[in-house]
């Protein structure tokens, strides 16, 4: 009976703390993101900036979640290992290099497939061995550069092609961010018909989730299927932070972490990318985070650190505007039951950014 | 457009003035204010309240409170099912612009008001149902028929919250009033941060209990405008906020006999806030929104005479203080506001203790201790 009690009293405990912190799980998942370790091998993504997976015995899966990554392959086993490991969600134009003491030994082989942002890398590993790679892009002779945003496709998802034919039209893209709501509800179903229809798209696609896309599923799914729900990567001397809100709060992991992606990033181009915007232009619908004291202690850092540009999804249409004295857009085009009356429709953004000034240009490019 | 809670309850009582049920006679009884206070004996249940009344009240009552029907009070069923379906129509009324437009800024303002007052008629109907078939003709207190003059008041408030640093703060508050007009004042310090806040509400009575004028029932009408000042010294940033509300209180007594002792509150309105953050200079106030404002309460006044007090059950729509909205990890979460059970008693003439629970973004609880007297 006694143990009855208490199990009951740890089980109330649970529920309360989950409403203060419901995206918990998602914050403790994300540290895991990027590690695989078994007798034989060790494979260890910096930043957990890829989800891996193993196919088989040496065949590797790693879903990218930035345009450069480094990576460390480790043969603790007692045979020498031929590895295969396909990337997904790469740059078109990249290559790899090994960043390791024993340069000479480490030979790798980056080889495209018919998709362009598909690739696989082929490696020998012999017994004791460890290779740092550097996957990193190829043409880097242009410093200022463009990307896509695209968000909230949501029930869309089946008639996402003619956004992508048309993210598909720019040829100077070099990749995609996204603030979330990919999916209806993120059952694996979809995140498996989200990541093969955008192999349509010739550029990577990153992005953190929406409410959408973890709302009503388990946070496993995200995780396995893209990896981190929040992270922060550097291309061309410019942070890209993506922060995940989908339950309209940021775990306190989550804070910590973003504390040191700004002071990483205070002397960089930085933009932050979160699907709940932290201000709502339209106080009444309630479409910012769930606290406006949240909100206000994140902006009070983004100013602090002199962010340069906040993204957000959730309210399907598109407004620009300023927060915190930062430039914001809430960009939510991606098809998913849009605002009406707003004579918006489905729309993305192109984002031009010169890493040595700024944010040079957003234009906003209608489907319909 | 803050009267909706107003609106409906009139409408409901010029509904049943009007014929609007067979049993035209009993209901005129028990509608009628003056007349439901003195004639208790007019609607007398046929089953004494208790538990079978209290099942009926809660099993089907989120949808169909059943509580007063299982008693026999067919009267007072029919009333409540009345608030029920009003509330509906407010629901439906509030939801259905907002679900067209995807909550298109255009159009949701008056349906965001008509959304609150219906979900406060829809659960305040369940709620009654409950009070009466547990209560009925027993309750557990009288309102104050003319208050106090003047309160001053200590507390402390804990929360226990991930976001902020301050989660201990002292509180004192005073309160004082010149015959219809209020000025009321709270002063929040955390300790040991350097956060305080301070908030100021200056209200004018237009009906109701005042200091030199008893009334038949605790019910009252106020408007008010209230001002905050919210520094947050962590966190680098300040809020002021500007409210302009009105506050009803209706004691059930008027609505139905069963419901002696209990009483709905509505504090509704418009706020709108600034915030200003120690890193952007340029500006004091960068950013600002119109939010608005809906506390809806269900009470009962507990004790009578010199001792007394009251009991309630809240839901708050503001989403600008440290309570926040409510998260429940699902896809709508952030939207509705937080919830909250306050009570406060006086043990003598002068002295009391109040205690206020609740739960949005963070938890919350505030004890406080109470002087009040006469001038």
């Amino acid at each position: 009976m006694r143990t009855d009690h208490r199990l009951l009293l740890v089980s109330l405990l649970t529920l309360f703390s989950a409403c203060l912190r419901p995206a918990r799980e998602r914050a403790e998942l994300d540290n895991k993101v990027g590690k695989y370790e078994t007798e034989e091998i060790k494979i260890n993504v910096s930043q957990g900036l890829a989800a891996v997976h193993n196919l088989e015995k040496s065949k590797f899966k790693f879903w990218l979640q930035a345009p450069e990554i480094e990576f460390t392959f480790e043969n603790t086993g007692s045979v020498e290992l031929d590895l295969e490991v396909q990337l997904h969600n790469t740059l078109p134009e990249i290559e790899v290099e090994c960043i390791d003491e024993n340069i000479e030994a480490c030979v790798v082989q980056l080889e495209n497939t018919s998709v362009l942002t598909r690739k696989l890398l082929r490696l020998t590993l012999p017994v004791g061995s460890k290779y740092n790679l550097h996957l990193k892009a190829t043409d880097t002779s242009s410093s200022v550069f463009k990307i896509a945003l695209l968000s909230d496709i949501q029930e869309e998802l089946p008639r996402v092609l003619d956004i992508i034919n048309k993210m598909n039209e720019p040829e100077d893209v070099l990749f995609a961010i996204s603030a979330g709501d990919l999916t209806d509800n993120g059952i694996k179903e979809q995140i498996v018909k989200f990541q093969d229809s955008f192999e349509a798209l010739n550029y990577p696609f990153y992005s953190t989730p929406g409410n959408h896309d973890v709302g009503m599923a388990s946070s496993r799914i995200w995780h396995e299927m893209f990896g981190r729900n929040s992270f922060s990567f550097v291309f061309s001397d410019t942070r890209f932070t993506f922060v995940d809100s989908a339950n309209a709060t940021v775990d306190p992991l989550v804070h910590d972490q973003l504390d040191k992606w700004l002071e990483l990033g205070k002397d960089q181009v930085h933009l932050f990318i979160t699907h709940i915007p932290l201000v709502d232009p339209d106080g009444f619908r309630n479409g910012s985070f769930r606290s406006r004291n949240e909100s206000a202690k994140i902006l009070s850092k983004l100013a602090a650190y002199k962010v340069d540009l906040t993204l957000y999804g959730h309210i399907h249409s598109l407004y620009h505007y300023e927060n915190a004295g930062i430039e914001a857009y809430i960009s939510g085009g991606g098809g998913g039951w849009p605002e009406k009356l707003d004579d918006i429709g489905r729309h993305f953004l192109l984002i031009t950014i010169d890493p040595s000034r700024g944010i040079e240009k957003v234009e906003t490019i209608r489907v319909d | 457009m803050k009267n909706f809670f107003l609106i409906q309850l009139v409408l409901v009582q010029f509904i049943f003035a009007n014929q609007g049920w067979s049993n035209k006679k009993k209901f005129q009884k028990a509608t009628k204010p003056k007349s439901a206070i003195s004639q208790k004996k007019d609607v007398k249940p046929r089953v004494e309240p208790g538990v079978l009344p209290l099942l009926g009240a809660v099993l089907p009552g989120i949808i169909y409170p059943a509580g007063h029907l299982v008693m026999g009070d067919f009267s007072g069923h029919k009333k409540i099912i009345a608030v029920k379906g009003t509330g509906l129509l407010f629901l439906i009324g509030g939801a259905l612009p907002i679900f067209l437009t995807n909550a298109s800024p255009k159009v949701i303002h008056l349906p965001v008001y008509s959304l609150l007052a219906g979900f406060g008629l829809f659960t305040g109907a369940t709620l009654a149902d409950i009070y009466g078939s547990v209560f009925a003709g027993n309750p557990l207190g009288k309102p104050e028929y003319i208050p106090d003059s003047y309160q001053l008041k200590l507390g402390h408030i804990y929360l226990k919250d991930y976001h902020l640093a301050a989660d201990n703060f002292l509180m004192a508050a005073g309160r004082i009033n010149f015959g219809r007009f209020q000025i009321r004042s709270t002063f929040s310090k955390a300790i040991p941060h350097n956060t305080n806040w301070l908030e100021s509400r200056f209200s004018w009575r237009f009906w109701g209990p005042l200091e030199k004028i008893k009334t038949v029932s605790g019910s009252f009408l106020d408007l008010a405008t209230g001002i905050y000042y919210k520094h947050f010294g962590e966190e680098k940033f300040t809020n002021l906020g500007l409210e302009l509300l009105v506050v009803l209180r209706y004691d059930l007594i008027r609505f139905h006999q069963t419901l002696r002792g209990a009483f709905v509150q509505y504090e509704g309105g418009l706020l709108y806030r600034l915030t200003g953050y120690e890193a952007v200079v340029d500006d004091v106030f960068s950013d600002s929104e119109f939010m608005p404002l809906s506390r809806l309460t269900f009470g009962l006044y507990l004790g009578r005479g010199v001792t007394r007090g009251e009991l309630a059950l809240y839901y708050d729509h503001r989403h600008d203080n440290e309570l926040a909205g409510t998260s429940l990890g699902s896809m709508g979460d952030g939207v509705i506001g937080h919830f909250g059970l306050k009570a406060f008693y006086y043990f003598t003439e002068n002295w009391g203790c109040g205690l206020d629970l609740a739960a949005g973004s963070v938890y919350r609880s505030l004890f406080s201790l109470s002087y009040r007297g006469k001038k």
